[in-house]
């Protein structure tokens, strides 16, 4: 019996680890599930301080959604910190060139939220570019 | 006589123990950290072209490096 058991137990340890890795490791290339789904379904969107949002107010059945939104946030800022501080530039306006390619390459139709804080649909009148003075301009306004 | 005594003793007791509890049960509660990076554009949002073609290109090489997150 207690033979039986210590032979089970290391199998048991090196599967849990194992799983624990593999969890970590579908965690750190998972952008295809979840998050584009949320993203198809407008639930999501990029933003324009460069990180991803709720459209509304995630409800506690988002919980899950939410933790996973935070969590490639926290992972965008490190980013931006790290281009930020090579490029003796602040982490804000990196922050605002990503979020650019961001809206830049997001779909017509996905949900975006501009510089004045407003949530719309990426359409032909929205703009998402760089003016001739330099300004970055993502706006749900037409010109 | 005796019967006062016991209950001038006792409700005292009664309400220091309330007060032991009231100060032993935590105050500060802890919220979950489920609060999303706030929005901040209070920002110089003019960017000269020759800083934006550097800090992309570092961007290219964030992008890369990191599947999954943008």
């Amino acid at each position: 019996m207690m033979n039986s058991v210590s032979k089970f137990l290391p199998k048991t340890i090196i599967g849990a680890v194992f799983a624990v890795f593999a969890a970590t490791a579908a965690l750190a290339v998972d952008n295809g599930g979840p998050v584009d789904t949320a993203i198809a379904s407008r639930i999501i969107g990029e933003q324009a301080n460069g990180y991803l949002g709720f459209v509304r107010t995630p409800t506690t059945a988002q919980a899950d959604l939410q933790r996973t939104i935070n969590e490639i946030n926290i992972r965008r800022r490190a980013v931006y910190t790290e281009v930020a501080t090579s490029q003796n530039e602040t982490v804000d306006r990196v922050a605002l060139l990503q979020a650019l390619r961001q809206i830049q390459k997001a779909a017509i139709g996905d949900y975006f939220r501009d510089t004045a804080n407003v949530w719309c649909a990426k359409s032909a009148t929205t703009r998402s570019l760089q003016a001739a003075d330099g300004t970055i301009v993502i706006s749900c306004a037409a010109q | 006589m005796r019967q006062i005594a016991k209950i001038l003793w006792i409700a005292p007791s009664i309400i220091a123990v309330g007060f032991i509890a009231a100060a032993c049960t935590p105050t500060v509660q802890i919220v979950a950290p489920d609060k999303p990076i706030e929005i901040n554009l209070n920002i110089n949002m003019k960017i000269e072209q020759n800083v934006r073609v550097r800090v992309e290109r570092e961007l290219d090489r964030a992008n890369q490096a990191n599947p999954g997150i943008f």
